[in-house]
């Protein structure tokens, strides 16, 4: 047995390679190259597949594939069947010093890696038992520890290491055959299980073991030395280039600097393939790559497992699943439709989706249907979705096998139907229908992964293998297939390890990222670490950690032949400053990223001047302007967009929140209609309330509650508050809601709804306006209303009275009278302006003006009054400068 | 720069085994002071684990470690052992602690911290369904909650007092057990009443003593009012007290007497019986609160999160109880360092206590620096830490050197603050050596309008002509000062707006961090609303913000002509169909863009929204330069999607944003790159720990506004609330909000000097400060009048020396004006923009996969459409069949590799399978028994199952020979299938696999090294073998075949062949258009497609 060592890149996997070429060149079968992950073992495939060899997969291969022969019987338990066999475990023995976590994902996910790492490193139950303190945690610890074994052993699954040791033991007994060569690559540690397979191989074939001379090496290759093994020396050294650091202000500004330096390589002759970006924090960079690559239109590879429970495929069956036994919760069902390829955003369901949102909340699966075949009939897809998942209710009461369960959730495919595809398409889209197409392969697989923790024959509820089934896709990586070649690499710092390319970034350099945060273990905390480590248990301890990152940036940097970028960001997404990280040379020359943007589709469009033209649309305003609301004029005052988004344009928006429908203008509506009915018929006016409010809550689906009841509350107070108040004489003859319309200038005719007109006997009129309001006062100051004065028009022009008066009264929280005109006696201490031409005149010179610049065609955003503008519907698309800082002040 | 002794006394290790302080005054170099007492720790030996150096904000902990690596440059080891070394801030060192001790903590050990939006989101959500299942559960007891609160409107107001709970360390469970103490009730009032009426009343007149007989009475029917429960009536005859002792005689003991029972002791006891009439309420009240902090614990304990008070909280919780993870935790610390001790709140403080050994304790800390009473610090936790070391005789140091701002500055600062509530009289002593200059260091300038508006307009507009000034003529110790040099900070942002325009007029380039309305911003919302318009177009608002911004850009009027065709949305989908006069340039845009929004909606929820937002910006080069905000802002708002895309999908993403909006919209803007030459404008809180060489302290007449909320809680109090008076319209706090009002009142004024305090010393060379003057002065301009003695009212220039009371003097320049700065030739924005390269997407071939499988290679010479949609895309058909995974190794056609299939070959390949079928086996032995299975048996060199990799062009394929053997000289190379075919079809149905078996030809010579002479398929059903012809044609052979495999692959064009075949094709009429008349499959043009009519009236 042999063992090369030497520093990274200094040529071991070259010589072992060499190795290969010569036995594969004689058409040897009988050797195998060994390597730690699937990845490394294709990607060596590949490479000698393209020098010309013809050869069966299995000469390079993992360790794991490589024992698989002498396991067949203890076939490795999945990590999903692992983590269900743990939880069961903890549940069966329901230990108190768990009760307070027993129930939580995160803690079975821990508890089995440690198991699983206690198993690795050679460190059984009772080990743990005599070395570390017998606190209640430990104890329970190795409880579960033993459990968990015994449920192994019963199930015949095994444990990597476990699967290691019986190999190890066979191979020694049956020998290797037909394989006589063997090398081992890309290793920096082997564990004891490891060790010992190679020791029986040893024996039977010639073994070489290729390990780095790094720190992180030292260990196992103590004990190689110790099981015989000679070390010739690797003494070719290849220069490695210098490494060069840049730093940009954000980490989107690195991802941009090194799609720009990238671009440079590329125009300078590089192929793509060449390039390589070493990542170590992927929830740090690998979308932002993703997202920065695509935008510099640079083809990628990531050498990445994406998360199974984010892929929509899978959010929306598993969603569909979830709701169901929600009860068919509205908001929910929404959402897994939207989900769905074509259905999710076809017309019907962007007016379906709609449709719902303005009655949520609400469940059930029948009202939807119900729903659907009114407003999207004519869209038989749409209505077979409903259908389909309306076939789930039954599933409720099924119990099946395993197996069935898993042909059961099989059919829910049906659910997510890819859209015929549309030609040309980019590389873009096949990727993710590609991806989508395996999630749902892999949502099955992690079904038939899940079935295989049942007993095959018992038969179960949904309700039992749901859950499972939940926790499984949880744990079911997706790597989505990606075979091109002629792509930029982006690998993690552990893949990239058997990799040598001309230009490496090595990227996010920072405390934290590289080297990465490892969060302290739940179970085995640092002191029990190192006490296991003193008794000869190679378990990891915080060291071995620090010197396993100082060793991926090593091997990091010295997997470039041409050139290594190294990069980190100054700020963190959150804007705070990141700390360098402490594995950069202090004496680097730093350089700073350059501003950088890619050719756009087209220049930013600008809109033209705002302002209508034609012919033909100015004739449609104009014909707005036969009949006008005193209130559009006044919207048209304080800002001529306004007005053309309100009246004009009458944009609507998305429904509102269920909290949100019971607004100022419903509450105003309400109290409106109340005061209407009450002054015709009078009498007491809660009951002609709680009528109008209970036939609004209906018609806006209003729902019930906390604060539904505090506005009904308070609007009843003020109603009574007003209907005990009433004030004006008895003789005066007093009418509610009256429509009216009079002519203000030629072409300017103004439509008013009046809220009161009181007339007196000697032919006099006084108007009121209500207002669900806390204070009117205000209205008379203001200039841009025009209500007052125009309705004191309307007494005069449509109804033939003599004007006496026009008062705002607004009624929220007290009564409160201000106005125009005469102040009788029951309103003294109200705010009330004598009447005066100017002021009528003005008003109708302002009315004239708007109505004249509306059929002009002016529409510009220019607000009278600025703090308006954070009440107003299109705060958001006028694009008024000023607006922006305005609502932030008011935020 | 050495130490100074007070520094060296502050770093000196040998004082290590004691409790240490140290007061460290603005400008002190205490983070230097910091840094050294950690490396002289090391050096002396400490293990960095062993100690712990917390500090207020991470960037401060970052900070430190980065200069703690620079201080060991030299020792590479030590620098190594900073790796863990615990510097973090409280939340930092909590959420570690608790990751390593989840079981005892009873947390889940990979919860994820909640950012403060996320936070307030769900608070806001819990509290109003706590209101709604309390209302549902008793309505009764809601209403009468509703009656009495002053504002009932709870939704806002229990997550902000729960809030302050928290930070205080008062778990919700403790609220029912504060007392009113030292209430004064009925009896108290009684016998303040004692002595009166035996006044002699000599010497008052009739009406006098008819007053006082009046007021006494009013008196005496509350002094009669029951004990025991309290009613309305109590209140309505408290009420008629009267509100003035107007008509009595003064000077006099009734008088006085009266005076403090309607002043002092009327309110207190009105206090008190409101607390008890409204008891029921209040047990109500906290009863929500209680059952609020239930259901949002619990729901984060589902979503295995916890928020930043939870760290604190559960790290107390964890220490306090668990005695052995206590000591191992003091025991592991030898050393605690603490950064800005005065900025910590009541929960924090206490974690402090748990976790320092007594004499391992060193806290740096100003009180004069304090200024987070908002978010709930306690200076005294300091201040009592600092008397408790003092009075111990134990290790004190006072760092009042300033290395930071010129003598006259820091003399105006101990001017203006002399003697001010809140600050501790401690010197500023100027230790850096500036140049000598010219100008004052300090300035003062008013402007005098008749309203404030007038007035704070004319103010920005004089701020800045004096910065354009300035830049001319201030020379700084670093050269001519320019824009960047400059901070402009105000108290209260509302005046910002002004001053920005007042910047714009005056060609002052200028970086506003606003600090908050980062879902405001022009950018911000124009991505939020593409992506609603994404999610649904039919939000006309949304869509019509995107038509009108740089992502499409239309006029106005295409805007208003779409929308004659009914809903916005629905009109552009059925834009083709639309005979509208549309502009060509809006209608060029309109295409394009319904072409790229059919496109993104496609990719929603498939890709990152993230990604979806770049692809748009892209398209359409909506655009903002590098290193600005608006560049920033996108930046911050991209990694907010990123991350969403992690857990939501595109629809609640939106609903998310709008809710945060709504909730919180004071997220911070994202802050603007350094670079630039601009003056930054800023908020003083913002600008704490930052220093500038010129600093102007704007809008000094505006305060903002405190007090108590409805709701209120104070750790020495209790819960508080403002309640209606049952007998009249007006609403008062109860015992308890009146207790805290008091508190709060004190606390503010000290904290608002103490922000003037901080406000000032962020100035190093020069301090302006300027308000408006406009009738009566107020807030701060007030106070800075008094102090410096001036009289700003009138017009008015000139430089005074103004004598400190420390006996120094300075010089001021007073500068104030009525009227706006005469116009000036407007100086072009200098703001040094970075030049931006702009780079081409480049040419991209070659996509093709590196490596297939023969099979793939197969069926795509069969049908390069079958190819791309079983195997490039991977989906299934709609055959039942063919439902099965894609087994590439395995031989593989539509009807083969069932279970059956597999289990034949497994059975040929000589494989020993227990529960093999009596078809398979007969199979099996009928091939054995045939002639080339014979032949195989004799044949002199075999192999079966024989798998290979071998590269074509540059794709390696990999593929399986089922059987080949040499016989008589003969290399013959077999493939089996288990088709149901009948015996007449084998020719036809053998050319489908000849491709196949072309390329196992070619890797066989590769192999053996000679060519294969024969090759058949054997069809095992009927028993047939068939020949395939393995001569090369031009149309037909392996490497044309892999050519044309690469090349569909890399234009992605793959043609149907349509053909007998496609009968059986599982993507016949579906994925596949081919024969398709049905719209059985969901078409792409189903995105557009839309009832013609509309749904809407259009315009009105
Ligand atoms: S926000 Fe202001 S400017 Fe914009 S449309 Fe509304 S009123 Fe006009």
């Amino acid at each position: 047995m042999r063992l090369l060592t030497g520093p990274a890149g200094s040529g071991k996997t070259f010589t072992v390679l060499e190795g290969l070429r010569a036995a594969l060149g004689r058409k040897d079968s009988s050797v195998r190259l060994l390597v730690p992950t699937a990845t490394m073992a294709q990607h060596l495939r590949n490479e000698m597949a393209r020098q010309g060899f013809v050869f069966s997969p299995s000469v390079i291969q993992t360790l794991s594939r490589f024992i698989e022969s002498w396991t067949v019987d203890l076939p490795q338990v999945s990590e999903p069947v692992f983590h269900l066999l743990v939880e069961k475990c903890v549940r069966r023995l329901n230990h108190p010093a768990f009760a307070k976590v027993a129930h939580l994902a995160g803690f079975h996910t821990k508890l089995a890696q440690v198991i699983e790492e206690c198993s690795a490193a050679g460190c059984d139950v009772g080990l743990l038992r005599e070395q570390l303190p017998a606190s209640a945690l430990t104890r329970a610890l190795a409880d579960v520890f033993e459990e968990v074994k015994r449920e192994l052993d019963t199930q015949k699954l095994g444990l990597r290491a476990t699967r290691l040791g019986v190999a190890a033991a066979r191979i020694a007994k049956a020998g290797t055959e037909p394989v006589k060569t063997i090398w081992l690559d890309g290793f920096f540690s082997l564990t004891d299980p490891e060790l010992a397979v190679i020791e029986a191989m040893a024996k039977q074939a010639d073994v070489t073991v290729a390990l780095p001379s790094d720190e992180i090496a030292a260990a196992t290759r103590a004990r190689l030395l110790a099981i015989g093994c000679e070390e010739p020396r690797i003494t070719h050294e290849r220069v490695r280039p210098k490494p060069k650091l840049f730093v940009a202000p954000g980490i989107e500004r690195e991802a941009d600097e090194i799609a720009r330096r990238i671009l440079e390589e590329v125009a300078a002759g590089r192929s793509f393939r060449e390039i390589g970006i070493i990542v170590r924090s992927p929830e740090v960079y690998v979308a932002l790559l993703r997202a920065t690559l695509e935008r510099f239109g640079i083809p990628a590879r990531f050498y990445f497992d994406s998360i199974l429970t984010e892929q929509p495929a899978v959010r929306c069956l598993a969603g569909a699943v979830d709701a169901m036994l929600g009860g068919w919760d509205h908001e929910q069902t929404l959402r897994i439709m939207k989900l769905a390829p074509g259905v999710g955003v076809s017309a019907p369901m962007d007016r379906f989706e709609f449709q719902v949102r303005e009655r949520l909340p609400g469940a059930g699966l029948e009202a939807l249907q119900q729903l659907a075949t009114e407003v999207c009939a004519d869209d038989q897809w749409f209505l077979r979705m409903l259908d389909r998942m309306a076939e789930l209710d039954a599933w409720r009461l099924l119990t099946l096998k395993p197996a069935e369960w898993c042909a059961q959730f099989a059919t829910l495919r049906a659910l997510y139907r890819p859209v015929r595809p549309r030609d040309p398409v980019s590389r873009e889209t096949t990727m993710e229908w590609r991806s989508q197409a395996q999630a749902l392969d892999a949502f099955e697989a992690a079904a038939a992964e899940t079935a295989r923790f049942f007993d095959p024959e018992t038969k179960l509820s949904l309700e039992q293998f749901w859950p499972a089934l939940k926790a499984a896709l949880r744990l079911t990586p997706l790597r989505v297939a990606d075979e091109r070649r002629d792509v930029v690499h982006v690998l993690s710092a552990y893949e990239a390890r058997q990799w040598e390319l001309p230009v490496v970034f090595v990227c996010g350099l920072v405390e934290g990222q590289f080297p990465r945060y490892h969060p302290p273990d739940p179970f085995l905390a640092e002191q029990f670490r190192r006490r296991l480590k003193e008794h000869g248990v190679r378990i990891r301890t915080a060291d071995d950690v620090e010197r396993e990152e100082r060793f991926l940036f090593d091997s990091a940097l010295s997997r470039a032949t041409a050139s290594v970028i190294l990069s980190y960001p100054k700020n963190d997404a959150r804007g705070e400053q990141n700390l360098p990280s402490l594995f950069l040379d202090p004496e680097e020359a730093v350089t700073a990223s350059r501003p950088v943007r890619v050719q756009l589709g087209e220049a930013a469009a600008v809109a033209p001047a705002s302002v209508i033209r034609s012919a033909d649309l100015l004739r449609v305003l104009e014909q707005t302007q036969a009949e006008v609301r005193p209130t559009a004029l006044e919207s048209y005052l304080q800002c001529p967009f306004q007005f053309f988004g309100r009246y004009t344009l009458r944009l609507k928006g998305a429904p509102e929140r269920p909290e949100e429908r019971l607004g100022f203008l419903e509450r105003g509506i309400i109290v409106h209609r109340v005061i209407a009915e009450w002054l015709t018929v009078r009498g007491p006016i809660e009951e002609i309330f709680n009528r109008i409010f209970h036939e609004m809550t209906q018609a806006k689906f209003i729902p019930a509650g906390y604060k539904t009841e505090l506005f009904r509350a308070g609007m009843l107070a003020d109603l009574r508050r007003f209907a005990a108040s009433e004030c004006w004489p008895a003789d005066y003859q007093s009418e509610g809601e009256i429509a009216c319309r009079f002519e203000l200038a030629s072409g300017l005719g103004i439509s008013a709804r009046i809220d009161r007109l009181l007339k007196t006997p000697d032919g006099r009129g006084f108007v009121i306006d209500y207002k669900y309001s806390p204070t009117s006062k205000d209205k008379v100051a203001n200039q841009n209303l025009l209500q007052g004065p125009l309705y004191w028009l309307a007494v005069e022009r449509a109804f033939g009275l003599q004007p006496a008066g026009m008062y705002y009264c607004s009624l929220r929280d007290g009564l409160e009278y201000a106005g125009w005109g005469e102040q009788p006696a029951w309103l003294a201490g109200a705010t009330i302006k004598a009447f005066s031409r100017e002021w009528l005149e003005s008003a109708i010179e302002r009315s004239v003006r708007a109505s004249q610049e509306i059929t002009a065609g002016r529409v510009e955003p220019a607000p009278s009054d600025l703090s308006k503008c954070r009440l107003c519907d299109f705060k958001d698309i006028c694009r008024y400068q000023g607006v922006a800082v305005a609502m932030a002040e008011g935020a | 720069m050495d130490f100074t002794p007070r520094q060296l006394d502050a770093i000196d290790v040998s004082k290590a085994g004691q409790d240490t302080c140290v007061v460290a005054g603005p400008g002190s170099g205490k983070t230097r002071v910091l840094v050294e007492r950690y490396r002289r720790l090391v050096e002396a030996g400490v293990p960095p684990q062993r100690i712990l150096a917390i500090t207020f904000t991470e960037k401060a902990a970052r900070n430190m470690k980065e200069r703690l690596a620079e201080s060991f440059r030299e020792m590479p080891e030590r620098r190594r052992e900073l790796e863990q070394a615990n510097v973090s801030t409280i939340h930092g060192f909590c959420a570690r602690l608790l990751r390593e001790n989840a079981v005892a903590a009873g947390i889940d050990p990979e919860f994820r911290v909640l950012d403060a939006r996320q936070a307030t989101i769900m608070q806001r959500q819990a509290a109003s369904d706590t209101l709604d299942a309390l209302f549902d559960a008793d309505p009764e007891a809601m209403r009468r909650l509703m009656r009495g609160l002053a504002s009932p409107d709870l939704e806002g107001a229990i997550p902000d007092v729960y809030d302050t709970m928290r930070a205080a360390g008062v778990p919700a469970g403790e609220l029912r057990g504060f007392e009113m103490d030292g209430a004064i009730g009925l009896p108290e009032l009684r016998n303040a009443m004692g002595a009166l009426g035996q006044e002699n009343l000599f010497g008052w007149n009739a009406s006098q003593v008819e007053r006082l007989q009046e007021v006494l009475a009013a008196a005496l029917r509350v002094a009669e009012l029951p004990d025991g429960p309290v009613t309305a009536g109590h209140f309505r005859v408290i009420g008629q007290f009267p509100t003035s002792l107007a008509g009595l005689k003064r000077k006099t003991d009734s008088y006085t007497r009266l005076m403090a029972i309607k002043d002092d002791v009327l309110p207190d006891v009105y206090r008190t019986l409101i607390t008890e009439y409204y008891s029921r309420e209040r047990a109500t009240l906290i009863a929500v609160i209680e059952r609020f902090d239930r259901l949002y614990s619990e729901r984060k304990r589902r979503m295995g999160t916890l928020d930043y008070a939870d760290l604190e909280a559960f790290a107390v919780g964890l220490l306090d109880e668990n005695k052995g993870i206590r000591d191992h935790v003091r025991e592991q610390f030898q050393h605690v360092l603490m950064d800005e001790f005065q900025d910590t709140n009541g929960q924090q403080s206490k974690l402090v206590d748990l976790l320092r050994a007594p004499n391992r304790f060193y806290a740096v800390g100003d009180i004069n620096q304090s200024i987070y009473g908002f978010r709930h610090a306690d200076p005294e936790v300091f201040r009592a830490y600092r008397d408790r070391v003092e009075s111990d005789g134990k290790h004190l140091v006072e760092l009042v050197e300033n290395w930071r701002s010129r003598a006259g500055i820091l003399c105006a600062v101990e001017t203006i603050l002399h003697l001010a509530r809140g600050i501790e009289p401690r010197p500023l002593v100027a230790a850096k050596e500036f140049p000598q200059k010219l100008e004052a260091p300090v300035e003062v300038i008013a402007a005098i309008a008749e309203t404030q508006e007038a007035a704070l307009d004319l103010e920005a507009r004089w701020v800045a002509r004096r910065i354009v000034e300035l830049t001319e003529s201030l020379q700084l110790e670093s050269g001519q000062a320019g824009f960047g040099d400059i901070a402009v900070l105000v108290r209260n942002s509302e005046v910002l707006p002004m001053f920005t325009r007042a910047f714009e007029q005056a060609g002052v380039p200028y970086l506003l961090n606003q600090g908050k309305g980062f879902f405001e911003t022009r950018e911000v919302v124009d991505l939020t609303h593409l992506l609603r318009a994404i999610s649904n177009p039919r939000d006309e608002i949304s869509l019509a913000g995107v038509l009108r911004s740089p992502f499409t850009g239309i006029s106005d009027e295409a805007l208003m002509r779409l929308k004659t065709a009914g809903n916005l949305g629905s009109a552009l989908r059925r834009l083709d169909h639309l005979e509208m006069p549309f502009d060509p340039e809006d209608l060029r845009k309109l295409l394009r863009f319904r072409e790229q929004l059919v496109r993104w909606r496609e990719a929603r929820d498939v890709v990152g929204f993230d990604r979806l937002l770049m692809r748009a910006i892209n398209k359409t080069g909506y655009t903002s330069d590098p290193g600005s905000r608006a560049a920033g802002n996108i930046e911050k708002f991209l990694a907010m999607a990123r991350e969403a895309s992690t857990r939501l999908t595109l629809a609640e993403f939106v609903e998310e944003i709008a809710l945060m909006r709504d909730a919180d919209a004071r997220d911070a803007d994202a802050p603007p790159e350094d670079a630039v030459n601009a003056v930054r404008i800023m908020t003083i809180h913002a600008a704490k720990g930052l220093e500038f060489p010129v600093v102007f302290l704007a809008a000094l007449h505006k305060g903002i506004q405190t007090g108590v909320g409805q709701l209120a809680f104070s750790p020495r109090v209790g819960l508080g609330a403002k309640w209606r008076n049952p007998a009249c319209e007006d609403e008062k706090g109860d015992w308890y909000h009146a207790e805290i009002r008091e508190e709060a009142g004190r606390r503010e004024i000290e904290e608002s000097n103490r922000l003037f305090y901080v406000a000032m010393t962020r100035a190093e060379e020069h301090l302006a400060f300027s308000y408006s003057s406009f009738g009566k002065r107020k807030e701060w301009a007030a106070a800075l009048e008094e102090a410096l003695g001036l009289d700003l009212s009138v017009p008015q220039q000139r430089v005074q020396l103004v004598d400190a009371p420390n006996g120094d003097r300075f010089p001021l320049r007073v500068f104030a004006a009525n009227a706006p700065p005469a116009p000036r030739e407007r100086t072009a924005p200098a703001a040094t923009t970075v030049e931006i390269q702009i780079v081409a997407p480049p040419a991209v071939h070659h996509q093709h996969d590196s490596a297939a499988s023969v099979t793939s290679v197969a069926l795509f010479a069969h049908c390069p459409r079958r190819y791309y949609l079983e195997r490039y895309l991977g989906w299934r058909g709609v055959n039942p069949r063919n439902l099965r995974q894609n087994q590439e190794d395995e031989p593989d056609d539509e009807l083969d590799a069932t279970g059956f299939g597999l289990q034949v070959h497994a059975l040929l390949a000589g494989q020993s399978i227990d529960d093999a079928t009596a078809e398979a086996r007969k199979l099996v032995t009928a091939f054995h028994a045939s002639e080339l299975g014979l032949r195989a048996a004799h044949a002199s060199r075999s192999e079966r199952e024989a798998d290979f990799l071998m590269a074509v062009e540059d794709i390696v394929l990999r593929g399986q020979i089922d059987l080949w053997f040499e016989e008589a000289g003969e290399l013959v190379l077999v493939d089996y299938k288990t088709d149901e075919v009948k015996a007449r079809d084998v020719a036809v149905r053998a050319e489908f696999y000849a491709p196949q078996l072309r390329l196992y030809a070619m890797a066989l010579e590769r192999i053996t090294g000679r060519f294969p002479h024969k090759a058949f398929v054997y069809f095992l059903r009927p028993g047939v073998a068939a020949p395939i012809t393995l001569e090369r044609t031009l149309l037909d052979d392996p490497e044309s075949l892999v050519r044309d495999f690469r090349q569909a692959q890399s234009t992605l064009d793959f043609p149907l062949r349509e053909g007998e075949h496609c009968r059986r094709c599982p993507y016949y009429r579906g994925l596949c258009p081919a024969g398709s008349t049905v719209a059985d499959v969901v078409h792409a043009s189903a995105v557009n497609r839309e009832d013609l009519g509309g749904d809407e009236a259009g315009l009105g």
